[in-house]
């Protein structure tokens, strides 16, 4: 039986205000090592929030989430960025790749902040780039790539650190369905070659239609689980 | 890499970062033009007073420098062992005795108060650049049985002219009032109208010949550089004793030494608000860069770049900004420095008001290197201080909400 990545129990999150919104509420999920999981369902139903939580972006109001057997609901703010640094790689929406660098760069970039020797960046970064198809565009700047290529150097970004597994929230949103295809098959090819764990959000189709897990998620719930 | 990104995050927004840039340049171009004039204007205005009037350092008896009186004289035997003192110092270029004595003036014109000084032409003019100021006439150069030599001011005012007669009346040692009558042998004119205006030079042997004594009330001290005034004075003073008692120049003309210590200050002052403004100009700038790369600060501290590093990144942007436009500023600012060496700053429209100063209307500036260190200190510091609050800014930025761009 495959190891636990993921483990998350009576989760909440409660956003405070005159009219207090439960964006998750109560939701048991257990996500394994080389899962390619979606968590689907309608804007506002919580499943960003559910990604925010479960990055260690954000606080939940209550429950618990380990990751790898670490309660990072347990961790200070200092330990939350250490741990995200070198156990959870993010694909973004809006790519949020750094303009001034190249995408070699972008993909180094977070490997310097592990302190990894320049070498093994460049070298990591050239080979993550390969992967995901960009050969040959190593120097270019996001500004010089189109949205379909600036999402794959977001993806090989979060790959750079080798983390347990990557986030990915709405990471075709902005994209055409060549780039969304393209986008998807390399990380298929990823999840099936390296065994990453893959956990998007998204209200995408083309998305839903290849993730191997779909958790749908309504109100704060988990309404529906469905594997392969 | 960090350095890499922060260079290249300058260029980001090129119109924004040029104008911040050329700021800081100007900003320190002006601080040192400010500097260079003004360590020019009083180096001269204080160069020229010890060189014309006051020396390096006086010595007095103690009772002169309480009250100026005919009486209060250096006796004998005490010169004496004032000027084995001096002879013993080898920075002490060379000595002038003086006859100190208040007294009237009187012209066909008018009469007015006015310092009397009995010089020996020779000494006066080995060890001043009184000589040099002469508008008519000469120094003592020309043999003239009482002679005086007067301001242009001076003799404007009395409606004098060379070999006019003017009238001295003046007390001696014990009290006798002297009267006698003197040629306007020279006119002279210094930088300093206040002085011009209150003292005129006779021979002191035509004083000795009126009272029928030598009084020697102050003796003038040159030395070989100016530097180090106050510890070449201490030397001599620890080998006089009392009553004689040396005193530097700043002691003896307080208003200049002032002006020495004030400029120091001011200096820090002008420098400090040139620094103020461009603070407030870089924190605008690095807040605005801030607040517009929030989604990719967000990102950053999402995929865990800790506190410290988006400090260090946000704080070494800051200083870049300085490290750019601080070596733009300074080659400005010293080869401006440079070339109004040689043209000089003409403020001849401005020429009475400077004279008062004991300034010419011609401003030359000065290179004063320790302050490029200063300025240098100043622009990282103020750097340093304007990258607080922009860094202060993106570490309170929520990862979520960054990076959604709100």
């Amino acid at each position: 039986m495959s190891k636990a990545v993921i483990e998350v129990s009576g989760l909440h999150k409660v956003y405070e205000g005159a009219v207090p919104v439960k964006a998750v509420n109560g939701i048991d999920l257990t996500i394994t090592e080389g899962e390619f999981t979606a968590l689907k369902g309608p804007s506002g139903c919580g499943k960003t929030t559910l990604l925010n939580l479960l990055g260690g972006l954000d606080q939940p109001s209550s429950g618990s989430i380990l990751i790898d057997g670490t309660d990072i609901t347990a961790l200070s703010d200092n330990e939350l960025i250490d741990f995200r640094l070198h156990n959870i790689g993010f694909v973004f929406q809006a790519y949020n790749l750094i303009p001034v660098l190249s995408a070699t760069e972008n993909v180094s970039f977070i490997m310097l902040l592990q302190d990894r020797p320049k070498e093994e960046r460049l070298a990591r970064a050239e080979q993550l780039l390969k992967a995901v198809g960009l050969e040959g565009k190593e120097d270019k700047r996001p500004g010089q790539l189109s949205g379909g290529q600036q999402q794959r150097v977001a993806v090989a970004r979060a790959l750079a650190s080798k983390p347990k597994f990557v986030l990915a929230d709405e990471p075709t949103a902005n994209l055409d369905s060549e780039s969304t295809a393209k986008l998807l098959d390399i990380m298929e090819q990823l999840n099936a070659q390296e065994n990453m764990t893959f956990v998007f959000a998204t209200h995408d189709d083309r998305v839903i239609a290849k993730a191997k897990r779909v958790v749908s998620i309504s109100d704060g719930k988990v309404i529906d689980d469905t594997a392969e | 890499m960090i350095l890499k990104v922060a260079w290249r995050n300058i260029w980001r927004s090129r119109i924004r970062s040029i104008i911040v840039l050329s700021s800081i340049a100007i900003g320190i171009w002006a601080g040192l033009l400010i500097i260079g004039f003004s360590f020019g204007m009083n180096n001269e205005r204080t160069s020229a007073a010890i060189g014309a009037t006051l020396g390096h350092s006086q010595a007095h008896s103690s009772d002169f420098l309480e009250d100026p009186s005919p009486s209060a004289i250096i006796a004998p035997e005490a010169y004496e062992n004032l000027v084995a003192a001096l002879k013993e110092q080898p920075f002490v270029t060379g000595y002038a005795p003086r006859t100190m004595l208040q007294g009237m003036v009187a012209s066909a014109k008018q009469t007015r108060a006015s310092r009397i000084i009995g010089v020996n032409a020779e000494s006066e003019r080995a060890n001043t650049t009184i000589a040099t100021y002469m508008q008519e006439g000469d120094f003592f150069e020309t043999r003239v049985r009482k002679g005086v030599v007067i301001s242009e001011k001076l003799a404007e005012k009395m409606g004098l002219g060379m070999k006019k007669k003017m009238v001295l009346t003046f007390q001696d040692h014990n009290g006798v009032i002297h009267k006698a009558s003197f040629r306007v042998s020279g006119i002279y004119r210094t930088l300093n109208a206040a002085w011009d205006e209150l003292n005129i030079y006779v021979q002191q042997k035509d004083i000795e010949r009126i009272i029928g004594t030598l009084l020697i009330h102050e003796v003038l001290i040159s030395y070989d550089k100016s530097e180090g005034t106050e510890e070449k004075t201490a030397a001599i003073s620890a080998n006089v004793s009392l009553p004689t008692v040396i005193t530097s120049w700043k002691q003896n003309s307080p208003e200049l030494g002032f002006a020495d210590d004030m400029m120091g200050i001011m200096l820090v002052l002008v420098l400090g608000i040139i620094m103020l403004a461009l603070l407030f100009g870089i924190i605008n700038n690095m807040l605005m860069a801030v607040l517009e790369r929030r989604r990719e600060l967000g990102m950053l501290m999402a995929v865990g770049m800790n506190k410290r590093k988006l400090f260090q990144m946000i704080l070494i942007e800051t200083l870049m900004l300085g490290v750019v436009a601080g070596p733009i500023g300074m080659l400005l600012g010293d080869l401006s420095i440079r070339v109004m060496m040689n043209v000089g700053l003409d403020l001849s429209t401005k020429k009475d008001g400077l004279a008062e100063l004991g300034v010419q209307s011609t401003i030359y500036p000065e290179v004063v290197p320790e302050y490029y260190l200063v300025m240098a200190g100043m622009v990282i510091l103020t750097a340093l201080v304007a990258a607080l609050f922009p860094a202060y800014k993106a570490l309170k930025l929520n990862p979520v909400r960054a990076i959604r761009g709100n």
